[in-house]
């Protein structure tokens, strides 16, 4: 924390100007990030059967379905477009909120099945995904929409990588951990975090999925996705070493650089992307990020067991391996801060 | 005072660059409990690798390894943990993290007990001994973490003592496996408040709090669940399921304010509702895919229905935050 004069002074800030900015959207505390994401899920829950409901619609109105997934798409698209204008105009009503956010994220998802089906084809569904998502955000209709509707576009991403048999997907996917984190990093004027939170999930996720699918007759590859992470872990310890002057604090980073290479190189590439938003939680401050990292780390960590590409024993060196290079960097740090206590 | 919050909202104004956004979170975040964070989380790590590296090495059951060898290593790992932690100090982190290691370790010798000498003996006799074998250490190096690896290895012993010996014996029906490790872990949660209340100030960190406490609504609420849809018959499931959640609603809400732990009661209260009212209006409009009108009017209900829970939630969550006092 820091006050309000100080900070601005340190940016070369108007304080009137920030201080009437924060007035003027200061409304009460902020909703905190676990309830908006216990209304994301009730939200979810409601558009699932919002999708229901049209599906048996269609069944009431069609004897024969041909020619059916344009009318999905367009039902899709008049619901999405109705849950928008519905959350343009309300102003602070619950329930009107929570059914235009389901109604938008059930029309997102009728329109990119409805065209996805009317082409044959998931690029074309992932595309209107991609293409409703920016509507969400041009419109700023709200954070929890925006990661219902970005979720399912990049969820569509992976869907479309696998299915597709696309060579090298985790190496693909990769880049999508290079855009969450720049937008978490740089973060533009308009409020973005629900889609780069979404982009973040998407390497992890894209391994977890790949992991669970045994008979892949592609090569995932992996290798290049290790050298994306390894160089997103030395830009956030760059950030982090721009911000000291210590030499001993210096010298704990380049140690904690020196391990993460390390522990990038050694494990599966899900474990690495789990690591970055570890990094990044860090950088930012973030305990949803910490938390979502350690989660991913637990799942990694678990999932590892039933690798089968190497045996129990090579694992077991692999793992008590990385351990002890993670242990000597903590000792690096527990020394630092040991002897400071002491002097 | 700028808080993240409030840079958020001077960066949506466009008062601070995006060049320089990371300079000015730097400044505003909490830099002593991200660098106790740090610390803990590379100490966790390591210490997570390096034990799931022994366990891996055991659970190979590596042949040409004599079975003395296999104990030698363990004990010696054992004992070094164990004058290790004595050494760094019990509740030191180094000490912590040894005594966490010597527990672990515990559990691998009795595992090899088991391999070489082809005991017998259920996996629950081998995680009830484990259970209480370990206790001492866990009260002694007085680390949260260590609380939750005893905590999962209980569970681990309920679960199976309900699994291999209860259920078997007719004492626990098959679908109420989860009852027992939820009722563990519930006590759990009432002696945390306890000895919290009472000065145990290295249980204060709020994610022991609300790690239990999720842990015990979902074995709970996937009881619950099952009955309702009529997947089984058990009414205990739901009973303990309704008590738990005005038990934490209450407790949270009056004794001892928490306002995330409130968040889980409401949320899994919310599911319940959710779950409750669908199979309502299944049972009174009869929802049934070979008549579509039907099944479109009792759809179109259950999305009111589901529209009315999470609306309530989100008007009842502020309200409520508004009564518990600042910071809770």
């Amino acid at each position: 924390m820091a006050g309000v004069q100080e900070f601005c002074a340190d940016f070369g800030i108007d304080p009137q100007a920030a201080t009437a900015v924060l007035e003027q959207t200061h409304d009460g505390p902020d909703t905190p990030w676990y309830v908006r994401a216990l209304l994301a899920i009730g939200a979810w829950v409601t558009a699932i059967a919002i999708v229901a409901f049209f599906l048996v619609l269609m069944g009431l109105v069609f004897d024969d379905f041909d020619g059916a997934e344009f009318i999905l798409a367009g039902l899709g698209l008049l619901c999405f477009a109705g849950g928008i204008a519905m959350l343009a105009t309300v102003s602070g009503g619950a329930f009107r909120a929570s059914f235009a956010t389901a109604l938008a994220a059930a029309g997102s998802a009728m329109a990119a099945a409805g065209v996805g089906l009317a082409a044959e084809s998931i690029w074309f569904a992932t595309v209107t995904s991609i293409g409703l998502s920016a509507v969400v955000i041009a419109r700023a209709t709200g954070i929890i929409l925006q990661l219902l509707v970005s979720g399912l576009a990049v969820a569509l991403v992976a869907v479309t990588l696998i299915t597709e048999e696309v060579p090298y997907f985790l190496d693909v996917a990769s880049v999508f951990l290079v855009a969450g984190v720049v937008l978490w990093c740089r973060p533009p004027r308009i409020d973005l975090q629900a889609t780069a939170f979404a982009l973040l999930l998407m390497p992890p996720i894209l391994a977890i999925v790949a992991g669970l699918a045994s008979r892949l007759d592609i090569i995932p590859g992996g290798w290049a996705a290790r050298a994306v992470h390894i160089a997103l872990f030395g830009w956030l310890v760059s950030v982090l070493w721009r911000r000291t002057v210590e030499p001993r604090v210096r010298m704990e980073l380049a140690a904690f650089a020196a391990a993460a290479v390390a522990v990038c190189l050694l494990l599966p590439p899900g474990g690495s992307a789990a690591l970055v938003i570890l990094t990044l939680a860090f950088v930012l401050g973030s305990w949803p990020l910490a938390l979502l990292g350690t989660l991913l780390q637990a799942y990694f960590f678990w999932r590892f067991y039933y690798d089968l590409q190497i045996t129990l024993l090579n694992k077991s060196f692999l793992l008590a391996g990385v351990g002890l290079v993670v242990l000597a960097c903590w000792w690096l740090v527990a020394g630092r801060k040991s002897g400071k206590a002491a002097s | 005072m700028i808080g993240p919050s409030e840079l958020a909202t001077l960066r949506r104004a466009g008062l601070i660059p995006p060049a320089r956004y990371l300079q000015a979170v730097h400044q505003v975040r909490d830099e002593a409990a991200w660098a106790r964070w740090a610390g803990r989380a590379l100490l966790a790590t390591g210490v997570a690798h390096l034990l799931a590296g022994i366990l891996f090495f055991f659970a190979y059951n590596w042949a040409d390894m004599p079975a003395m060898a296999k104990f030698a290593v363990i004990d010696a790992g054992l004992l070094i943990c164990v004058f290790g932690a004595w050494l760094a100090g019990f509740d030191r982190p180094a000490g912590q993290a040894l005594l966490i290691g010597a527990s672990v370790l515990t559990g691998v010798l009795l595992a090899v007990i088991g391999q070489v000498f082809q005991t017998g003996a259920d996996a629950f006799e081998l995680f009830l001994v484990w259970t209480v074998l370990i206790l001492p250490w866990t009260l002694a190096s007085r680390s949260a973490a260590h609380w939750l690896v005893w905590l999962v290895v209980a569970c681990t012993a309920t679960s199976l003592v309900t699994g291999q010996a209860l259920v078997p014996m007719d004492l626990v029906q098959p679908e109420e496996v989860a009852l027992p490790p939820a009722i563990l872990l519930a006590v759990a949660a009432v002696i945390r408040e306890i000895a919290v209340a009472r000065g145990a100030a290295w249980l204060a960190p709020e994610w022991t709090r609300q790690i239990v406490l999720f842990a015990v609504l979902a074995a709970l609420y996937g009881t619950a669940f099952g009955h309702i849809f009529d997947w089984h018959d058990s009414v205990l499931g739901t009973a303990l399921f309704v008590l738990a959640i005005a038990a934490a609603g209450l407790g949270y809400m009056r004794v001892v304010p928490s306002f995330p732990a409130i968040t889980q009661a409401t949320g899994f209260a919310g599911l319940f509702a959710m779950a409750v009212g669908v199979r309502l209006i299944d049972a009174v409009i009869d929802i049934d895919f070979d008549d579509l009108g039907r099944s479109l009017f009792g759809i179109g209900v259950v999305v009111l229905w589901l529209v009315a829970v999470t609306g309530t939630v989100a008007i009842v969550l502020p309200a409520i935050r508004q009564r518990l006092p600042e910071g809770r």
